[in-house]
Order: structure tokens, then C-alpha cells, then sequence
């Protein structure tokens, strides 16, 4: 985020960006800066740990049934190969 | 069976009476017996809007205190037998009515009209939970701008809650030239933050503008907002049409040879 960034981001684009995390901080009854502070916080901690896609990472709110959901892409060298077979998600 | 839609944004001034307005005279034109009820008392538009302001005599008020029959409170358009208008009453305020007194009327209603649809006011208070009492669907009108989608969202809630199944967006005053630019939202844009499905998208159009000083239809007029309120009309009835590409100049060839 420099002074002298040349590509400055469009408004219609940056009203997007607000408007989402406005929407669902209003819905989970937390502020937006406070929103944006989780996730980023997500993102730190998560990192520590695993190799994480950071500009990938994606908070949804799912309205029907009142979850928050982090998905935290992983960068692909950090994956073993083991069989892409299996079909059920893991879960802990 | 007839239909009860309720016309509501949140936001003021983002065009529910203008859409309440040509989506009725659409409808009428397509053959359906259609009323168009203003629900905002004291603050009355729909009237004015119509042209039909000098035919005002009885309105919604007088109808659910008894002081007149519901048929002398309707007023027949000018231009399209298959509809009719419901004025409310401007010297009077929202707590004039109760939301179970608005189902009565609207049930009323749905016994002789093909479609009712309600302009509701502006906000969140009395006056729109009057509106949308007895309405099996609702139109959210909004525009691309940060305010309007904001109040969109939370009408969006409160309809929900009401438990009114059937929700479709209008995106209106949409402006090419700016959304080309990306200093506008683009209705995929605000469709992608709302999350509601999307029945129309109006560009910005002088022709609103004169057409309201007028108080004539819109919908008969040469324009894109008058062909893309037409569409519309022709999905709430069930038919599938494409959104029309609004980056088109609207000129005397294209209308020829577009549909």
C-alpha cells in the first residue's frame, strides 16, 4: 500500500470490498474493522503453522446455518503426493 | 390465482413507486387485471407519479375505517383499462392502519385483480410492516451504491424473517459509462453481494424523469428502461428472457431489428 502506488484501485471495486465485509459483520454482530482483524489474525496464526495461500484466504458467512467458515488454501510444494483418490473430507 | 407483490427497498428514492408504477401499467398491458395500492400515508406518491392526482377522492384510509366502499377508493388509469390505483390518505400518518387491517384489504383485493402490488415507504417502521402484511413475494429495488445495497441487505433480512418466500432484486439507475470506468457497482457486483436473484436491471434514464412530470407510463415510451421494466413484467409471469445488453445505444435501426 504505497503513497506512489500507480495502480490505484478503482472505487466501484473498493465499494465491493467494503460493502462485503460490512454485510457480514452486520450479520454476525461484530464491527468491520473487528472482521477484518479476525481474519487477518486467522492468517498469522494459521501460518505458523502450515503453509498457507495468504492472498487466497477466504472467510464466508453461510446465513442457514449460522456458520463462519475460514478456508485457508495451501501453498501446493508444502502438499505430499498421497493418492488423490479419496473422496471424503477430513475433519477434525 | 392471483398474486400479491410488494414493492420495498430499505433506501428512499431508489425508485419503488417509478417501478410500482411501470410494473403495473406492464402487467395491465399484458392482459392482467392489475391494482397498484400506495402504502405510504402521508407521503403519498404513487398519485402524482400516474398522473391521476386530480382523480383522488376516496383512499386507503377511508376504505379500512369504513367511511366508503373499496371499490369508490380505486381509481381507474387513464391509458389501460386492466388497471387500477389505490391512493392513501397524505394527511394522515403510518399508525393510521395495522398490518391485520391491510391483510383484510389486501385479500380483499386479490378477488377481483389479477396482481396487487404494494408501494411501500421508505424504512423499516410501521409503515412497512403494513406493506408487506399479506404479500406473497417482493421486488427489492435497490441501486449500485454503497447506502442502498446496505438497506437492501437488511430489507432483505426483514422480508426474510417474515417469512416471504419468494424475494427478486431490480437493480436500477445503473450508468454504463461509469460501470465501463469502474467507478460504478455492476449489477453482477451487487447480485454477488446480496445474494438474491436477480428479476431486472434498469439503466439510468432520462425518459423516467420526463415521463413522471408528465404523469404518463413510461412503459409505452422508446427507451431501454421502458423495454427492460417490459422483461420484467414478462419473468414475474413465469417467462425465461435475457437480460438485455444496456451497453447498446438505443437507435432507430437497432429497435427495428432488435426484438
Amino acid at each position: 500500500m504505497g503513497v506512489f502506488s500507480l495502480h490505484k484501485r478503482k472505487s466501484g471495486s473498493v465499494a465491493k470490498d467494503r460493502l462485503k465485509v460490512l454485510l457480514i459483520a452486520e450479520r454476525i454482530d461484530c464491527s468491520p474493522s473487528m472482521l477484518l482483524m479476525l481474519k487477518n489474525e486467522m492468517i498469522q496464526a494459521a501460518s505458523k503453522y502450515i503453509a498457507v495461500d495468504e492472498q487466497k484466504v477466504a472467510i464466508t458467512y453461510t446465513q442457514a446455518n449460522e456458520r463462519l467458515i475460514a478456508e485457508f488454501p495451501l501453498l501446493q510444494h508444502s502438499l505430499k503426493k498421497i493418492g488423490n483418490n479419496r473422496t471424503n473430507d477430513s475433519k477434525i | 390465482m392471483s398474486e400479491v407483490i410488494v414493492v420495498t427497498s430499505g433506501k428512499g428514492g431508489v425508485g419503488k413507486t417509478t417501478t410500482t408504477a411501470s410494473v403495473g401499467a406492464g402487467l395491465a398491458r399484458l392482459g392482467y387485471k392489475t391494482v397498484l395500492v400506495d402504502t405510504d400515508i402521508g407521503l403519498r406518491n404513487l398519485d402524482v407519479v400516474m398522473g391521476l392526482e386530480n382523480r383522488v377522492v376516496y383512499n386507503l384510509v377511508d376504505v379500512v375505517e369504513g367511511n366508503c366502499r373499496l371499490k369508490q377508493a380505486l381509481i381507474r388509469d387513464k391509458g389501460n383499462p386492466n388497471l387500477c390505483m389505490m391512493p392513501t390518505a397524505q394527511t394522515r400518518d403510518k399508525s393510521a392502519v395495522s398490518p391485520e387491517q391491510m391483510q383484510k384489504l389486501v385479500s380483499q383485493l386479490r378477488d377481483l385483480f389479477d396482481y396487487v402490488i404494494l408501494d411501500c415507504p421508505a424504512g423499516i417502521e410501521q409503515g412497512f410492516r403494513n406493506a408487506i402484511a399479506g404479500a406473497d413475494r417482493a421486488l427489492v429495488v435497490t441501486t449500485p451504491e454503497v447506502s442502498a445495497i446496505r438497506d437492501a441487505d437488511r430489507i432483505i433480512g426483514l422480508l426474510e424473517a417474515q417469512e416471504i418466500q419468494k424475494i427478486d432484486l431490480i437493480i436500477n439507475r445503473l450508468r454504463m459509462d461509469m460501470i465501463r470506468r469502474g467507478d460504478m457497482m455492476s449489477a453482477e457486483d451487487v447480485v454477488d453481494i446480496l445474494g438474491v436473484n436477480l428479476i431486472g436491471a434498469i439503466p439510468d434514464d432520462e425518459q423516467i424523469v420526463i415521463a413522471t412530470n408528465q404523469g404518463e407510463s413510461l412503459i409505452d415510451k422508446d427507451s431501454l428502461s421502458a423495454v427492460a421494466y417490459q422483461n420484467i413484467c414478462r419473468r414475474i409471469c413465469g417467462e425465461e428472457i435475457p437480460f438485455l445488453n444496456l451497453n447498446q445505444k438505443k437507435g432507430v435501426f437497432q429497435r427495428i431489428f432488435r426484438k
